[in-house]
């Protein structure tokens, strides 16, 4: 046991925690309220760190039994993960007055930090217990970061509702990573695959990746263990919102691909059209077409644009989930790819929102009307934000939900009707659905008058380069997609 | 079937597990639910010392009904209104809501034991002599194998101290 | 097996009852050592048929007041037992009763001496030679919570209920810095190549030489004011202040049920000592850097008696400074307990860990 070699593989989450730890000093002796300015520069001085460390750090390694995994594929999302946290941390301080934080500003960065150093441990391993104990972090810290903002009324009711669904889909977790424990005797994701190769399955085992899916499903906001999202996404601060759109998800769906594909690739299963078989496949399935009819049909209804995203969000799970059920190579390519520019879509969305949510007090429809006139660059990313969520081309959306149907389609023997066509299809059908609903938004951001004694709409440089970022990243992935796709697929060759 | 004595204290041991857990959902009261609920903590350290892992019986007695089970009462004491226990489960679907988690209780209960006694291998051979948890061992698998999960359960604690302490002192600005 | 369960049975029965003894005896304690601190004079009027009509003895042994724990005695046993109409009676009976259990657990995995047998091997005399005795005592002595918040509450009435809820932050806030108190004890137990153990029995056997207190007095120190506060002794006593919450926890206690308490309180301070007694002052070595095998007394009965003999007068030493202590500082206000134990004790056994274990790395090491 060399400490010496495992700090050396940790050193972007000992980057983070020292950070989230300095502020947390800060906010003990009062940093916060002099300078959010103070507080900023330290948490993206600890973000620059994280990410140099990943960049510059050990390329490949695996220490005790798995729990701790660097290789390219780790390192790309951790890095993904960190430039995520970066464009959340520039939200929550328009203008370096802690504004909608209570002058929390610290303490609020620092559960920030926390929460992404749970999702980069559990990016960064493939042992069920550090899984485990990664995850409960990070959710510990977004729950906070949920009822951080307002002291009383709604956030704290979609705080607590997020926590009690949390703390029951956490227990799911751990009684199915017990049940999988007990039939392979391992908590090592490559030793649970080789033992599932060579040994028939016990009944348990179906059992334990089953209540396992269900903590996982909570984790991703997929039908039926959604319910949470909707009031979280409304009633949270539009920047811990943002984040668990954004960094949160991505991570949840690198986790889910990993475990699913890496550990229990054995007992896939079926989910083909007239070829069920038992497996995972066919519950990813269910959990896929009911997230992508419950998501978008009920964002159809939506008055509220937050909402409207999160249903949103729920209905992009089930697209992602889609192609997940195909669980080759090329579906978590797929998969992976398309939960980052989801993420970064997210951001993008959520900032804008959140931009009109102060100058406005409210994200009714009606309050975005007329943002194009009082604010073109915001209008401008949200436009970019939303149609590549709907997955217009030439946006990155077009390409990556392509790239989802067809690895969904790519499964079962060549020349015959592919065996999930049936799912593509609804994937197909509600994708259409969708786009009716984000052009409701853009419509009433475009074309509807701005109502005459509409506040200017105005926002801090951070927060704008952040949008603009995220609205160019959109543009430039979706003209040159390889440029994620060519490192994605060298560092899936590394795993497969 | 022949029992020994060691085997009618398991099962002592169970019953007084489970019931307690049973009647921390059935028990309106709050602070009765949380005082069984040590109960059952207690019988969860009665399985371990029966298992022959000491540490972790006292442990979990130490930890779980010494500390975290005393907090819950402790806070339910604080925070406890004229009017507990008083509350009416109110609805007019509270019967069907009974039933519909009596059958999911019952469906999920039904898959764990046919799962589990389907699974046949699991019936290993049981070692004659109690296994015995040495001290050193654990102490050693603490500071080799397990340092992440154990430093970051750490950071998840630390997390858990600043929400509470932050959450509590929002609590008073209005007066400030 | 009969017998040998007979023997366990017996020896079990001798520890409560000497244990039992001890508390009748500490409470007379308590009474003349604050009459003395009071310039009273204390208990000196009860007295016994037979023994007190002895000519010279009588007299004497009844100014001393050595019958009065009789007398008190009894007055638990036959006064008249009041049930309140207004309380949860389960939870009330169940209280005093979990208030003296684990004070009574705790003493059968204290070591209180040791012989050398005739086959030269050294035995120590100890109920139950737990491995890991020194978890059991803080896993059972942390239970006994149980028993002043279920009194508080169950009584349903506002002194006691404020009682027991100061009286479960005090000792969840305190115990906490114990714990953390005793760790460098341990951890020079079991530097690498020593046995590992927790063990109450090793950690006397390790002050054969300096005893622990010399090593780290700051350990024991947090360690005393702990036990002050976990057994609920002045200037900690928070929970049954009188002039504040009349009775706290006891309030609505009487009889008999009031007894338990009394006597659980008191052994709890005299397992305490004990405690404090084995982890830092040598346990049943006479002297630093003396034990009887080096006066040549520590074989057969006599060893086993003399042990238990200097142990018991170690025991009661501290006692006494309990009782002093009780009679001489005024009750710290409830805020100054809580900044006492989360502001002043924790961090400073924290640090002393700390530095234990930094100059406990060099010395293994070096």
């Amino acid at each position: 046991m060399n400490y010496l070699e495992l700090i050396s593989h940790v050193l972007p989450e000992i980057a983070v925690l020292v950070t989230a730890l300095v502020l947390i000093g800060m906010g003990c002796a009062g940093g916060s309220r002099g300078g959010g300015k103070a507080v900023l520069a330290v948490t993206a001085a600890g973000l620059g760190l994280a990410l140099a460390a990943v960049v510059f750090g050990p390329e490949s390694g695996r220490l005790l039994e798995g729990m701790i995994v660097v290789d390219a594929l780790t390192r790309l999302f951790k890095a993904v993960l960190l430039a995520l946290t970066l464009g959340t941390a520039l939200f929550l301080f328009p203008g370096g007055e802690a504004g909608g934080n209570e002058g929390r500003g610290a303490e609020n960065s620092a559960l920030l930090l926390l929460a992404l150093l749970g999702l980069l441990v559990v990016v960064g391993t493939e042992n069920l217990l550090l899984l485990f104990v990664g995850l409960e972090l990070a959710s510990l810290a977004l729950y906070l970061m949920v009822v951080f903002a307002a002291p009383a009324g709604r956030p704290a009711e979609a705080a607590l509702r997020y926590f009690f669904f949390g703390s029951v889909a956490a227990a799911f977790l751990l009684f199915g990573f017990s049940f999988i424990y007990g039939a392979t005797g391992s908590i090592d994701l490559r030793v649970i695959a080789k033992v599932l190769a060579a040994h028939p399955v016990e009944p348990i085992l179906p059992l334990g990746v089953g209540l396992a899916l269900v903590g996982f499903g909570f984790k991703v906001a997929a039908v039926p263990f959604h319910l949470w999202a909707p009031d979280v996404y409304q009633s949270a601060p539009a920047p811990a919102a943002g984040f668990i759109a954004s960094a949160s998800k991505v991570a949840g769906f690198f986790i889910v691909a990993k475990v699913l594909v890496l550990g229990f690739g054995v007992v896939e299963g079926s989910a083909d059209w007239g070829a069920f078989a038992m497996g995972w496949a066919p519950l990813v399935a269910v959990l896929a077409a009911l997230s992508m009819v419950v998501g978008n049909l009920a964002a159809l209804a939506q008055q509220s644009v937050r909402r409207l995203l999160a249903y949103s969000g729920i209905g992009h799970s089930g697209f992602i989930l889609t192609a997940l059920v195909a669980a080759n190579a090329e579906a978590v390519r797929a998969v992976l790819f398309y939960s980052v520019i989801y993420g970064v879509a997210s951001l993008a969305a959520f900032g804008v929102a959140g931009c009109v949510l102060r100058a406005r007090g409210a994200d009714r429809l009606e309050d975005f009307a007329g943002l194009g006139r009082t604010a073109p660059a915001a209008a401008g990313v949200l436009a970019l934000a939303l149609l590549s969520l709907a997955g217009l081309p030439p946006l990155v959306g077009f390409f990556g939900k392509f790239q989802l149907f067809a690895a969904a389609l790519s499964g079962g023997t060549p020349g015959t009707v592919p065996g999930l066509l049936w799912l593509v299809a609804l994937a197909l059908l509600m994708s259409a659905v969708s786009l009716y609903y984000y052009l409701r938004v853009l419509k009433q951001v475009f074309f509807a008058p701005a109502p005459a004694d509409a506040a200017p709409t105005r926002d801090t440089s951070a927060g704008t380069a952040v949008c603009l970022v995220c609205g160019s990243v959109l543009v430039l992935l979706g003209l040159f997609p390889s440029l994620v796709l060519q490192p994605l697929q060298r560092a899936l060759v590394q795993l497969f | 079937m022949n029992l020994t004595a060691s085997g009618l204290l398991f099962f002592a041991f169970a019953v007084l597990t489970l019931g307690a857990g049973t009647a921390v959902a059935l028990v309106r009261e709050p602070v009765r639910a949380a005082l069984v609920g040590a109960l059952c903590f207690v019988g969860v350290g009665l399985l371990y010392l029966w298992l022959g892992a000491e540490f972790l019986g006292f442990i979990q007695w130490l930890v779980y009904v010494g500390a975290v089970a005393v907090l819950i009462v402790f806070v339910i004491l604080l925070t406890r209104r004229e009017d507990a226990g008083g509350e009416t489960e109110g609805g007019r679907f509270a019967g069907l809501r009974v039933l519909g988690g009596l059958g999911v209780a019952l469906a999920l209960f039904g898959a764990l034991a046919a799962a589990v006694l389907g699974s046949g291998s699991l019936y290993r051979e049981v070692p004659e002599e109690p296994m015995v948890l040495e001290i050193a061992a654990l102490g050693r698998e603490l500071v080799a194998g397990a340092v992440p999960p154990l430093i970051l359960v750490g950071v998840v604690l630390t997390v858990a101290l600043v929400g509470g302490v932050t959450l509590a002192l929002v609590e008073r600005k209005p007066d400030a | 097996m009969a017998v040998d369960l007979l023997i366990v049975v017996g020896k079990a029965l001798a520890v409560v009852v000497v244990l039992m003894g001890l508390c009748a005896y500490t409470v007379l304690a308590e009474r003349k050592v604050s009459s003395w601190i009071q310039n009273r004079v204390g208990p000196n009027r009860t007295t016994l048929p037979v023994i007190g009509a002895i000519p010279v003895l009588g007299p004497m042994l009844t100014r001393l007041g050595l019958f009065q724990p009789m007398a008190d005695g009894l007055k638990f046993l036959f006064k008249e037992d009041i049930l309140p109409g207004h309380v949860n009676k389960v939870y009330y009976m169940l209280a005093p009763v979990i208030a003296l259990v684990p004070a009574l657990l705790t003493v059968s995995v204290v070591p209180f001496g040791q012989y050398v047998d005739a086959d030269g091997v050294t035995r120590p005399l100890i109920l139950a030679n737990l491995d890991i005795g020194i978890l059991f005592i803080f896993a059972i002595s942390s239970l006994g919570v149980y028993a002043i918040i279920l009194a508080g509450w169950a009584a349903n009435s506002k002194y006691p209920f404020l009682g027991g809820v100061r009286a479960s932050a005090q000792m969840i806030s305190y115990e906490l810095a114990m714990g953390l108190s005793v760790l460098p004890v341990f951890l020079w137990i079991n530097t690498p190549g020593a046995p590992a153990t927790l063990s109450l029995v090793a950690v006397v056997d390790a002050q054969a030489g300096a005893w622990f207190v010399l090593l780290m007095p700051l350990s024991a120190l947090i360690f005393l004011i702990s036990i002050f506060a976990e057994t609920n002794r002045a200037p900690f006593d928070m929970p049954e202040s009188e002039s504040e919450l009349v009775g706290g926890f006891h309030t609505e206690y009487s009889s008999f049920k009031f007894g338990l308490f009394f006597v659980a309180e008191y052994a709890h301070m005299i397992v305490g000592s004990a405690i404090l007694v084995l982890l830092f002052f040598g346990g049943w070595h006479p002297l630093p850097w003396l034990t009887l095998a080096d006066l040549g007394l520590a074989g057969g009965v006599l060893g086993g008696v003399l042990s238990t003999l200097v142990f018991l007068a170690k025991t009661l030493l501290v006692v006494f400074f309990f009782i002093w202590v009780r009679w001489t500082v005024p009750r710290f206000r409830y805020d100054q307990v809580m900044r006492i134990g989360w502001r002043m004790l924790l961090p400073l056994a924290i640090a002393n860990l700390i530095a234990y274990v930094l100059f406990l790395a060099w010395w293994v090491t070096r």
